[in-house]
């Protein structure tokens, strides 16, 4: 008897030991501005519902799989506490997935939100970031016909086909890594809802100090990934001369390199890409066929390049390349001497696209 | 007699030695210990029809008796009463002949004992099927059938008060290390005990950290590996009434080594360790893993994993501590039973506590199924490690990892882990490091570790029993040369 209340004492389990009954596991989560007053802050948190999610049987059931939390509060932290205030059980973020921030959040409200993820230790750093164009809870609402829980959605998508969307996945230490470093800033990727029951993944948001700038709509952001080397297995279709065909690059090498010339900093990319003839204007594909694609293909590619940068330098004077980093690298007096955010607008960013296509679309 | 006093089965036979004129003597013996037929065809006929050289003899009787007289190979002459006393002990006959200074030990024990059975804690599939018995000489000539070489050195003493059990150590002159003889020698006569039940006894003692759970001393009852421990350096310890023998020193890899390693081919071999390998870790790492993981760190869980087991834990009654708590001790209650049943009823105790009691506990919500399918793992993965001793500290040491999970999640399982190496570190046995080769690490003889390679490419014995002779094997062309299939042929057309 004494030995079994000596065990149970001791079994009882302290610091983190919770049943999993006892928690509820946090999916997702999507940060909006409160309706009625901007200056507040909703979370919506997605959990799913244990009972339903039950090994075997395999949905079907009228009982949801998942339901939406939501809690409000002048700050971010007092918002999560509301919302744990209207559940049972301990709300556990362990198992987050995706955060999805809405587009309409202020500087402030953005500066407070990514301290408070920083300072939670549930918190994993591989949680994916998102932006939302206008309110991001609808996209947490939003089921998929696959996925049963939406979370999940967003994950899915990031992990199966990682650099080959239009969309580059960025998990939150990657964020923190662009915005504490000097001479980068981040990017998160975009996604919206189109129609009535579909979530699309369009562009990229930019940032800087914890501002959203704006977004690359999907040829800038396509632009953007080739320049910074993110991108590899996408499809670009050409107008040739000889009709409509298309290509699909496979390999992406690229080399950076920043110098000093005279008093300013420039920027050289070589782009070499490798790729494979997807649709050719007609068979069989002889050597002048393939090199007029080529060419239409660098021709493509740098004008995609040419749009991010543009918009890049011009509209949001953010440097979402990271090419300051570089720069400091190379010449850390220099950079330390200049603002680098005043500067980047005005450097000259040059860029040499190539392209060889190895295969040239057998028939089988 | 005043040195046996009044017990009986004790046996005085007189009788007159060359005929009713003869000398007069008699046997004393202990009637259970001898056969009869031999003593009267080979002692009492010859020297009651043909002892008259004997009677003649004045004090050199007993040692005429023993040269032309005895027929048996065993005789011995003694000349103190106590030795005599001893050997009729041991199931000797003793012949007192009167005007002789020596009596005559003749050896002729018939104890009781058991034909040569199957080993029954080490299966083989391929390798031999004799076991040791409990008789010491059977088991010494088991030894001699599979080393016939002068060098197989076998000193006998003598353990325990009142029992005077007979242990034979055995080693092989010029390749083990005489400290480790020494040593064993000196801890087995330095033991004064009442008794030598077991070999256990002598293991308990032999143990340079006695409070370990973990055994510095292996034990077998195969007379072939029996062998390969002599080959390889170690000294045997053969206790009489016992079929198992002891091998020191021992080292943590010796207990997964086992004769069935050397009669497969290496793949196998190598195949068989491998999965011994994980069902250790299984048997130590799944209870608590499954604790730390459900219940304290399910942040490390796969999404999909995570939410599948909270919603099959979803209505249980009782925390993953608890019910692994009484999953275990269904599984050791269930262990238990089946051994102490008499062996057809076994397997039905198997089927009843096994099958009924584990479905109808999740069937009555107690428990969920995921925690059997854990507990069926555990226990089948803990019946992988090949000696039974090896099983205890582990099944022990996973109850230490179970409350740590509990307590501390992860972390706590981590931290148990490095205790448990820390004490393996510290472990010796007879001098040898516990965890050798791997520490100290000896890269040559990993070889027979985790995989079990190539035995041509064993050339050398293990380094940490430190033999005196380290070769084992000549360099051996592999594969073997070829016969020339065409010779014949190339010859016939030369010829033509």
């Amino acid at each position: 008897m004494l030995v079994t209340a000596a065990m149970l004492a001791l079994m009882t389990g302290c610091w983190d030991n919770r049943e999993p009954r006892r928690r509820a596991y946090v999916l997702g989560l999507a940060i909006d501005q409160d309706q009625q007053d901007p200056s507040r802050l909703t979370v919506t948190i997605q959990l799913p519902v244990p009972y339903t999610l039950r090994g075997g049987q395999a949905g079907g059931g009228t009982a949801p799989d998942y339901t939406l939390l939501q809690g409000t509060g002048p700050t971010v932290v007092e918002a999560m506490q509301d919302a744990q205030d209207r559940i049972s059980r301990d709300l556990f973020f362990g198992q987050m997935r995706v955060m999805i921030l809405s587009s309409l959040l202020s500087p402030a409200q953005l500066r407070q939100l990514t301290d408070e993820i920083r300072r939670n230790p549930d918190v994993e750093e591989t949680v994916y970031l998102l932006v939302a164009r206008g309110r991001a809870d609808a996209l947490l609402g939003q089921r998929s016909p696959q996925e049963r829980l939406p979370a999940l959605y967003f994950n899915t998508v990031f992990e199966a086909v990682r650099r080959n969307t239009i969309s580059h996945p960025v998990q939150v230490w990657e964020f923190w890594r662009a915005n504490e470093t000097p001479g980068w800033e981040p990017i998160l990727p975009v996604a919206e809802l189109v129609g009535r029951d579909q979530v699309r993944l369009a562009g990229l948001a930019v940032f800087r100090a914890h501002e959203l700038r704006g977004f690359l709509e999907p040829e800038e952001a396509q632009g953007y990934l080739w320049l910074t080397g993110l991108t590899s297995m996408r499809v670009l279709s050409l107008q040739t001369e000889r009709g409509l065909t298309a290509v699909r690059s496979l390999r992406v090498s690229r080399s950076v390199s920043v110098r000093m010339r005279g008093a300013r900093p420039e920027v050289l990319v070589r782009l070499r890409l490798t790729g494979e003839v997807a649709l050719p204007a007609r068979h069989p594909v002889d050597k002048s066929q393939l090199e007029s694609l080529e060419r239409a293909a660098v021709t493509q590619v740098q004008r995609q390049i040419a749009a991010a940068v543009r918009k890049v330098q011009d509209d949001y004077e953010s440097d979402v390349f990271g090419f300051g980093k570089l720069l400091y690298y190379r010449h850390p007096a220099y950079f330390d001497r200049v603002r680098w955010e005043t500067v980047f607008p005005d450097i000259r960013i040059e860029h040499e696209v190539e392209v060889r296509l190895i295969r040239k679309g057998t028939i089988h | 007699m005043n040195g046996i006093g009044r017990s009986d089965d004790f046996r005085l036979r007189a009788f007159r030695v060359g005929g009713s004129k003869g000398r007069a003597a008699f046997l004393a013996y202990l009637s259970g210990m001898i056969d009869d037929k031999i003593v009267d065809a080979h002692i009492l006929e010859p020297l009651m029809r043909h002892g008259q050289p004997a009677a003649a003899a004045d004090r050199d009787g007993a040692r005429v008796v023993a040269e032309s007289l005895a027929t048996r190979a065993d005789v011995a002459l003694k000349r103190t009463f106590q030795a005599a006393l001893g050997a009729i002990l041991d199931g000797h006959v003793a012949l007192f002949l009167e005007g002789s200074d020596r009596l005559l030990v003749l050896g002729d024990p018939r104890l009781p004992h058991r034909s040569i059975g199957k080993p029954e804690t080490e299966h083989s599939v391929r390798g031999s099927r004799e076991g040791f018995s409990e008789v010491l000489g059977v088991n010494i000539a088991l030894l001699r059938r599979r080393l016939r070489h002068p060098n197989l050195r076998i000193r006998v003493l003598r353990v325990g008060e009142w029992s005077r059990t007979k242990v034979a150590v055995v080693h092989l002159h010029g390749l083990t290390n005489p400290q480790i003889i020494r040593t064993v020698m000196a801890r087995i006569k330095a033991l004064q005990v009442d008794q030598l039940a077991e070999s256990h006894t002598l293991e308990s003692f032999l143990r340079d950290n006695p409070y370990s759970p973990f055994p510095t001393v292996r034990n077998t009852e195969r007379p072939d590996e029996a062998v390969r421990q002599l080959l390889s350096g170690k000294v045997l310890i053969m206790t009489d009434n016992t079929p198992f023998v002891l091998a020191v020193p021992t080292a943590l890899i010796d207990s997964y080594q086992t004769m069935e390693d050397y009669v497969f081919g290496y793949w196998g071999a190598t195949l068989a360790r491998v999965i011994r390998f994980i069902g250790w870790w299984m048997a130590l790492f799944l209870p608590p893993l499954y604790i730390a993981l459900i219940a304290v760190n399910p942040e490390m869980v796969p999404n999909e994993l995570a939410i599948r087991v909270a919603g099959a834990r979803e209505g249980l009654p009782f925390p993953p501590i608890v019910e692994v708590l009484i999953i275990e001790i269904l599984v050791e209650l269930i262990r238990e039973a089946a051994l102490r049943l008499p062996q057809p009823l076994g397997t039905t105790i198997g089927v009843v506590g096994g099958i009924v009691v584990g479905e109808a506990i999740v069937a009555a919500g107690l428990i969920s199924p995921l925690m059997i399918i854990f507990a069926a793992v555990t226990m089948l993965a803990s019946f992988t490690s090949p000696t039974l001793e090896i099983g205890f500290p582990w099944r022990l040491l996973k109850w230490l990892l179970i409350l740590l999970a509990n307590m501390f999640g992860l972390l706590g399982v981590i931290v148990g882990t490095a205790v448990i190496l820390g004490h393996l570190c510290t472990l010796s046995s007879f001098g040898v490091p516990y965890l050798s080769p791997f520490s100290p690490l000896r890269a040559r003889d990993l070889g027979d570790t985790l995989v079990r390679a190539p035995l041509f490419t064993f050339r050398r014995r293990p380094a940490h029993l430190r033999p005196l002779t380290t070769a084992k094997l000549t360099p051996y062309r592999q594969p073997a040369e070829h016969p020339d299939l065409y010779a014949g042929q190339r010859r016939d057309k030369e010829r033509d």
